[in-house]
């Protein structure tokens, strides 16, 4: 192969539109071979890793750790080792026809501000994995992935480390704690980076800042003489050769707002002022009270778009909580819900489940039941099994079945193909299967794509009923609230207290009309109320 | 390369210096612990934590000296011993006792140097257990090194894992003024990778524990392994934290402080010693004055309340810096309140 080919952003399922990249498996200057693993990326609900399908030698890593990216976005660049860099140059500066792999075009731009100088906050990429001698032997030590990942990055011989894990296998911490305690480790990055942009400059006797703004702005801090103590290189070294040589003084992370001082930050959080938007006219470009006030007057407004409130903490967004906030922000706005509750008797259900559970092995929820019989409900009523499109409606010819899953700092909802298909006891079990899965942040996204209706179930918190947001492109989720004993008058007119459980279909009205949705909700009444035929 | 305890570092350190230099000694309460006793056995005790353990029957009587109990006599014959050419390793088996010979090192050790204008070397290093978390009360709990901190002439170690105590240890007995070595008795048992060998650190050089962006953490001796597992929590949100052990409180690494308060423009002081005139306060007043106009909130410190260490086990658990206040105090720095 005597091409460059580009490493773009998959695209892993019909929803992803980003990926945040969490973990270089590769080096520059690695060989690639066919089913190697490259590069760990974070969509809005898994981590998956990117697999090799090429041959070849890996150029040039364009996107730093961290980096999140629209899909078809360069992230790297392959190709054979006779390609000169300065063909790789031209190739980024777009002179080069882009000579594409099979799957991979590159829909964007390559972006070429992302120099592949790494920032050492990031772990760099030469440090990674860049003794394949070393990786082979640490693979023969019982370890986690993850600690061995670590151990390779870092040039960390496993076989060094007593491990505190299961069965005395070796695990993150024990790295860490090897690596904490090896200062000589942190800085020492694994032999040798094959190619160049990455510098040596953990070996320099340096503060650990002044090494992070070296790596930011390419300097190699072996040409510096240090003023700090014992020789040791300072930021102040660092930013007066840089000021020497031209370089720009490194932007420090968000700089765009002006120094200002306690005073003034106050005045600015108190008005929901962004300091970015304030003009700074105090000593050393600092904004003062004045200034702060000057820019809540300016029609601009600088309304800080977000202000800390008091007595709140600000805590970074994680990729999965910021995708929620999209997809259902998107889904309230744009998709026309209304709302249908209905109560169902559930002595049937508990009484069969109570039957079917005593039964050695078996162990099936109510939400299974409710799972089967909406699966049923589907096949009875197949106008609520569709999705709007502009283009026509799509219809399902099964339903798979997607159950919010609540975990650590949001929620998934992975998918029972084909639940109309398949027997309970299967539901259960790979709903289980699922759930752990989901807890373990484990799925794929072929576990989570291809849902037609969704199952939400806030039950088992005591909750009584409560209204879903749809979650598109599908056009209806079915809320379930807790059972909950009431007296019931019986046709003869007695009263009975019976289990009752209140359930909320909410629709897409461009697809589905409250007739339609009724219908759909009569026929999984039937279903959950004459449980039997759940079981065939 | 061998997973060892702080106890064994600290205890392969002193082999390894006696060893290599004939001047240096050992001297303290028990530090072999037979001397003058009837039970005929000359190694009794080691030192009272085994740190001076096999050094009496490899080093003889004459390098490895059990004292009265009196730490006004050690520090004094530690002092005398340096001025005239030996590199003497004293004891003080708890630093709450230091009190007893403050003379000796306030105004004896930490100023021969100056009183004779440059001509008198004090070559000594003073070994003193420190710190809480072992249930043993008021009087043998007490991170007292702010005091020592505050003499000038006095180079004050604070080391809090094995590696760490066992270079430090070797520069300490390497340099020509006096020394406090303070070993945090909860520390003892933790282990990590050490090399066998000779190596040393400098003073005045911090380590940075992680590398992060939001928040600086400063935290000495204990309080470091207790951050750690707090700013690798963090991290797991997406909050990163530079974690700096000062290592020195004297000469403290202002440099690498401020650099990083200068990046984060947060800062969160973690020290086991109660509050007023302590190292915390210390550090925090330095960024106050010296990276003021890039702080983003105001400095938190977290520390022991202003009382003695407390006896009762409940008690002494809710005085000491806990992992969840040091999360709590990083959230809330990251609050801007």
């Amino acid at each position: 192969m005597n091409a460059i080919t580009p490493i773009i952003m998959p695209k892993w399922g019909l929803e992803m539109s980003e990926g945040t990249i969490s973990n270089w498996h590769v080096a520059e200057g690695q060989t690639l071979s066919r089913g190697m693993e490259i590069v760990d990326i974070e969509t809005a609900k898994i981590v998956n890793t990117l697999e090799s399908d090429l041959e070849g030698v890996v150029r040039r890593l364009i996107a730093p750790v961290g980096q999140t990216l629209p899909v078809g976005a360069l992230i790297a660049i392959v190709a054979d080792a006779a390609v000169s860099d300065a063909d790789i140059d031209r190739y980024l500066r777009g002179d080069t026809p882009a000579q594409t792999a099979a799957n991979s075009a590159p829909t964007s731009a390559p972006t070429l501000d992302t120099a592949p100088v790494i920032d050492r906050t990031e772990p760099a990429a030469a440090e990674r994995a860049a003794d394949p001698d070393l990786a082979r032997r640490n693979e023969g030590v019982p370890a986690t992935p993850l600690a061995r990942r670590i151990a390779n990055r870092h040039g960390v011989n496993l076989s060094r480390i007593t491990g505190t894990g299961r069965n005395g296998r070796v695990n993150q911490e024990d790295v860490e704690a090897f690596i904490a305690a090896n200062p000589a480790m942190t800085s020492a990055p694994a032999p040798a980076p094959a190619v160049t942009a990455a510098l040596d400059n953990r070996s320099v006797h340096a503060t650990s800042h002044a090494i992070r703004m070296a790596n930011r702005l390419g300097i190699d801090l072996k040409r510096l003489a240090g003023t700090g103590r014992h020789g040791r290189v300072n930021v102040a070294d660092v930013e007066r050769f840089a000021a020497a040589s031209g370089l720009t003084a490194p932007a420090p992370v968000a700089s765009i707002a002006p120094p200002a001082g306690p005073a003034a930050r106050k005045l600015a959080a108190d008005l929901g002022v962004s300091l970015s938007s304030v003009n700074p006219t105090g000593p050393k470009g600092h904004a003062t009270k004045e200034d702060v006030r000057n820019a809540l007057a300016a029609p601009a407004g600088g309304l800080d778009p977000d202000p800390i409130p008091k007595g709140r903490d600000l805590v970074p967004h994680t990729a999965m909580r910021r995708a929620i906030a999209t997809a259902l922000t998107a889904a309230k706005r744009d998709v026309p819900h209304f709302y249908l509750t209905a109560d169902i008797l559930m002595d049937e259900v508990l009484s069969l489940r109570g039957q079917l559970n005593a039964m050695a092995g078996a162990k099936i929820s109510v939400n299974d039941f409710i799972v089967r019989a909406s699966a049923l409900a589907l096949g009875d009523v197949p106008d609520v099994n569709v999705q709007w499109t502009d283009a026509g409606m799509r219809r399902f010819n099964m339903a798979n079945i997607a159950i919010a899953v609540a975990i650590e700092g949001g929620l998934v909802t992975p998918v029972v193909r084909d639940a109309g298909g398949k027997p309970l006891r299967t539901i259960a079990a790979e709903t289980a299967a699922l759930a752990s899965r989901a807890r373990d942040r484990r799925l794929t996204q072929a576990d989570l794509s291809d849902g037609s209706f969704t199952v939400s179930n806030l039950g088992m918190f005591g909750v009584r009923d409560f209204q879903a947001i749809i979650a598109p492109p599908q056009a209806a989720i079915l809320a379930v609230g807790a059972t909950r004993r009431e007296a019931r008058e019986e046709a003869n007119g007695a009263m009975r207290f019976r289990s009752v459980m209140s359930v909320t279909l909410s629709c897409d009205h461009r697809a589905i009309d409250g007739a339609i949705g009724a219908r759909f909700l009569a026929a999984l009444r039937q279903h959950l109320e004459q449980p039997l035929g759940l079981l065939s | 390369m061998p997973k060892i305890s702080m106890r064994q570092a600290i205890n392969d350190a002193l082999h390894l210096e006696m060893e290599r230099d004939p001047r240096v000694i050992v001297l303290g309460e028990d530090v072999s612990g037979g001397a003058g006793g009837t039970s005929g056995e000359r190694e009794a005790a080691g030192g009272v934590f085994g740190l001076t353990k096999g050094l009496l029957p490899r080093f003889g009587e004459d390098r490895v000296i059990d004292t009265p109990i009196s730490e006004s006599c050690i520090v004094g014959a530690a002092n005398g011993a340096a001025l005239t050419g030996l590199r003497p390793v004293a004891e003080i088996m708890f630093a709450d006792f230091v009190g007893v010979c403050m003379d000796q090192l306030l105004n004896q050790a930490a100023k021969f140097r100056y009183m004779f204008g440059g001509k008198a070397r004090t070559p000594l290093v003073i070994r003193m257990t420190c710190g809480g978390g072992m249930n043993a009360a008021a009087q043998h709990s007490q991170t007292i090194y702010p005091i020592l901190t505050s003499i000038p002439g006095l180079k004050v170690v604070i080391p809090s894992n094995a590696y760490d105590a066992k270079g430090l240890l070797l520069t300490a007995i390497r340099d020509d003024d006096p020394v406090i070595f303070f070993e945090h008795k909860s520390l003892y048992m933790d282990e990590c990778e050490v090399p066998d060998g000779d190596y040393t650190i400098p003073f005045g050089e911090a380590a940075m524990v992680r590398e992060g962006e939001h928040v600086t953490v400063v935290a000495l001796a204990r309080m470091v392994p207790l951050a750690i597992g707090v700013v690798d929590k963090l991290a797991a949100e997406g909050i990163t934290c530079d974690l700096i052990d000062p290592r020195t409180t004297s000469p403290l690494d202002e440099e690498s402080i401020l650099e990083s308060v200068r990046a984060t423009g947060r800062l969160v002081v973690v020290d086991e010693s109660p509050p007023r005139c302590s190292v915390a306060a210390d550090i925090a007043a330095m960024a106050a004055e010296k990276a003021f106009h890039h702080l983003k909130a105001p400095i938190i410190q977290v520390t022991a309340p202003h009382t003695p260490v407390p006896f009762a086990r409940e008690l002494e658990a809710a005085y000491l810096p806990s992992p969840e206040k040091i999360e709590a105090a990083i959230r809330k720095v990251l609050s801007g309140r």
